[in-house]
């Protein structure tokens, strides 16, 4: 349109036009570019205080450790570009070192994916000014936390971690000069403008003093066999394949240190209100968490009840763990082994260094690949009917200091009818 | 099994006909069958190569034996094409001789591994004709189990995330009286043509020219006596510094790395140029691509390994030389690390005449995984 009416050399006026015109949208274009790329940089400093502020500390013979984590918009503030749009998180960290020797802090043992501040500055430079790049690199490079903390010094700044939903699990590994010189803290840190679902659950409440019944633990064990298998739901159940023994802060802990995330909060009001939900004791589950899982082709999920059981003092919790598989424009199926997502929630508590002791009961008959159950949604799932019990310890716990409680043997993969030769476990296909 | 997945399946089936780039997808694959030579051996066939190749640790009473089936072997085993959904099945065969039961825990040799109807669902892409039921069944016995009864033997695959190149790997196996059985294994898998596999170590110095160190300080001053930086091949223009030093017989030296998520690399051969090229367009993760070479004692370096973040243009590459300096006996080599962030790409800050100090990503990465010894 711009260019034919200039060829027709005899259509003057036209062709003039038509160069005015193009020459404006030219400066127009440029004018917009250079207003884009001439963006001050702007942040705001002051609100470090804010930050520090809510820190939380721990402290190890004489090192002492403080963490904060800035919400989304304290960040965008703070730093003057939105990181958490870029599925980064700034986690605060300050390590006073009262020993007598030089410590080397290792931000690989925060995160393995950190960003160096270099090039978080470098990915966020679009739109700014030759000089607000500057800016932004140098007040990021001020502002890392520092790799080695001499004797009798504090050392404090950020490091760049993935960003994540919910209470933020921050690992910090310190190392001095001799071998068995290592400190290594784990602080669970919340996030501000995030509210976990299971804060929205007054767990004092839920049950009154006398419905609750404490039990030893082969009580506990039949009144475990004795409940329901399943939660109910407008379709089917929904499998209760996985037991938590323990105070609801260690469950969680052992959850977001095997990187199991938390619900917002908002998502509970829906839950409740949509008749697909599944319920236990005439409620919805008290608190769910989700994992990606299989490289990100899926998702664990985790909902759990509070019962009414006790072990002793200890709280006993139930579960229902499946993994979801990822299908197209964000619907997702279910991945009808059971057994796999139970194994998977078991393992992973186990190599967080969470798991104090492991025990597995029988729930219900096996439920053979041929002939599955149907889920309160209406999917079809199939299972050993085992149920596995676990107690999240409050410490880190080896994999070898594992304790195994006597109750029914785990069970191998089961076999298949037999009708031919590759129906057997681990065949060739 | 009629359930939601094999419903979302038959969706993905339906979508994957496509229709407009019909022409350009018969383009494309004539091509990459072309240049990969696709193999037609049957199922059976594959099966014995695979079993051919397996290799074997023993640990007490407990023996492991693992092979890990190309991608050709894959398409020909389970009849979809896993590799390119980013899955690598990993045979396992776990013979308990003890008294006691074992766990074998999946997560501590991928804790990305997939599940056996989540490998179903991928590999159902490329398998229009078969029947999706028979199809999960048949990934669901071949999968391994958590347990290994006393006195049996077990066996079945592993659905772990893909390695090509070396595949490294950890089983750990815990029995029933916390006796832990940890192996690690390093097989290589058919299909990449690796840098490495082309320097003939043994022929690169004359035996002459070797210096044996033994104390620090020597050391230090060998090192600091090395040239500060990558060059040009003419040796004229400096280049990135060479910022790390690693000491360790070759074997130690790779597995430290590849323990540690780092990826070999290709040579350039008209696969992996194809492959780089596509990759740069789509933006696509090539994990293994060619690098450039940088010169370092007149040739370019022995071996690269790379660290892929995001996609091609986001990754950290490391290239090292073998130096004719053994430490103690061992062999020292330098090298250059550097990060891409982007199309642009910076080398380390630290300054190139300390060319024995290591830039910390790397010794942070090794670190965590324990194989380094002494920093």
């Amino acid at each position: 349109m711009l260019v034919k009416p200039c060829l027709a050399w005899h259509r003057q006026r036209q062709c003039d036009l038509a160069a005015n015109f193009a020459a404006f949208a030219l400066m127009l274009i440029l004018a917009v570019l250079a207003g884009c790329a001439s963006k001050p940089y702007q942040h705001d400093p002051g609100l470090l205080l804010d930050i520090i502020r809510r820190a939380e500390m721990k402290q190890q013979g004489k090192v002492q450790v403080r963490v904060s984590v800035p919400g989304p918009e304290e960040t965008k503030a703070f730093f003057g570009i939105p990181l958490y749009d870029s599925q980064l998180q700034p986690v605060w960290i300050e390590v006073i070192n009262r020993g007598d020797t030089e410590l080397r802090f290792a931000p690989v043992g925060t995160d393995p994916l950190y960003v160096p501040p270099s090039e978080v500055a470098y990915t966020h430079r679009s739109g700014f000014s030759r000089e607000a790049r500057s800016e932004i690199e140098l007040y990021l490079h001020q502002l890392a936390m520092p790799r080695r903390i001499e004797a009798g010094k504090t050392g404090s700044g950020f490091v760049f971690t993935q960003a994540r939903p919910g209470t933020k699990g921050v690992n910090i590994d310190l190392f001095g000069p001799e071998k068995d010189d290592v400190y290594s803290f784990i602080f669970f840190v919340p996030v501000p403008g995030f509210t976990a679902d299971h804060t929205q659950v007054d767990f004092d409440t839920l049950y009154a003093e006398n419905d609750r019944s404490s039990y030893d633990e082969n009580g506990l064990r039949q009144a475990l066999q004795e409940m329901p298998c399943c939660a109910s739901g407008p379709k089917g159940e929904d499998l209760l394949n996985v037991v938590f023994i323990g105070d609801g802060n260690y469950v969680l802990q052992a959850l977001l240190k095997a990187g199991w995330y938390e619900r917002p909060a908002r998502d509970r009001a829906r839950v409740d209100a949509s008749s697909n939900a599944s319920r236990l004791y005439g409620r919805i589950a008290d608190a769910v968490f989700h994992k990606e899982v299989a490289n990100t082709t899926g998702v664990g999920e985790l909902r759990l009840w509070l019962t009414p059981m006790k072990l002793g003092a200890e709280p006993v919790w139930v579960g229902d763990v499946i993994r979801f598989i990822n299908g197209p424009d964000g619907a997702v199926a279910l991945d009808p082994d059971m057994d796999d997502a139970r194994n998977f929630i078991m393992q992973d508590i186990w190599y967080a260094q969470s798991l104090a002791r492991l025990g597995w009961l029988k729930m219900l008959p096996p439920v053979p690949f041929e002939e599955p159950r149907i889920d309160a949604l209406g999917n079809e799932y199939f299972t050993d009917g085992m149920r596995v019990v676990l107690w999240p310890s409050r410490v880190p716990v080896s994999l070898l200091e594992v304790e195994y409680a006597e109750w029914d043997d785990p069970l191998a993969k089961p076999a298949g009818d037999g009708n031919d030769s590759a129906d057997q476990p681990g065949a060739l296909p | 099994m009629k359930h939601r997945l094999t419903d979302t399946v038959a969706f993905y089936q339906r979508q994957r006909r496509w229709p407009g780039y019909g022409l350009l997808w018969f383009v494309l694959v004539s091509l990459v069958n072309v240049v990969g030579c696709a193999s037609t051996a049957t199922a059976p066939e594959t099966a014995t190569s695979l079993m051919e190749r397996k290799q074997t640790q023993v640990i007490g009473e407990i023996r492991v034996s693992a092979a890990v089936p190309s991608a050709t072997e894959t398409r020909q085993l389970f009849g979809g094409s896993l590799y390119a959904k980013g899955v690598q099945p990993v045979w396992l065969e776990i013979e308990n001789g003890s008294d006691v039961g074992v766990y074998f825990l999946p997560v501590g040799t991928d804790p990305l591994y997939f599940s056996p109807m989540q490998s179903a669902y991928l590999a159902s892409f490329d398998a229009n004709k078969r029947d999706p039921e028979a199809l999960e069944r048949s990934f669901y016995q071949s999968s391994s189990g958590l347990r290994v009864p006393s006195r049996q033997t077990v066996s079945g695959f592993v659905f772990t995330t893909l390695e090509e190149g070396t595949k490294a790997f950890n089983i750990d196996l815990v029995s029933d009286e916390r006796q832990g059985y940890p192996f690690t294994f390093f097989i290589p898998v058919p299909g990449l043509k690796l840098d490495h596999h082309e320097v003939d170590w043994g022929g690169l110095y004359p035996e002459e020219v070797w210096q044996h160190i033994d104390d620090d300080q020597t050391l230090i001053e060998a090192l600091e006596r090395m040239p500060c930086c990558t060059t040009d091949k003419n040796g004229e223009e400096q280049g990135d510094p060479l910022n790390i030093v690693v000491i360790g017989e070759t074997d130690d030296v790779y597995r430290a790395f590849l323990r540690a998520s780092w990826d070999e690399t290709e040579t350039i051969h008209a696969s992996s140029l194809w492959k780089t090229v596509i990759s740069f367009i789509s933006g696509g993760e090539y994990r293994y691509s060619p690098v450039s070479g940088l010169y370092v004692l007149g040739r370019t370096q022995d071996v690269a390994f790379q660290w892929t973040r995001e996609n091609i243009h986001e990754r950290n590459h490391l290239r090292l030389w073998l130096t004719p300096i053994r430490y103690r006996g061992t062999p020292v080599w330098i090298g250059q690390i550097s990060r891409d962030m982007g199309c642009a790409s910076r080398a380390a800050p630290l300054p190139p005449t300390r060319s024995t100090r290591t830039w910390m990503k790397p010794v942070n990465t090794c670190w965590k995984i324990s194989p380094i010894l002494r920093l």
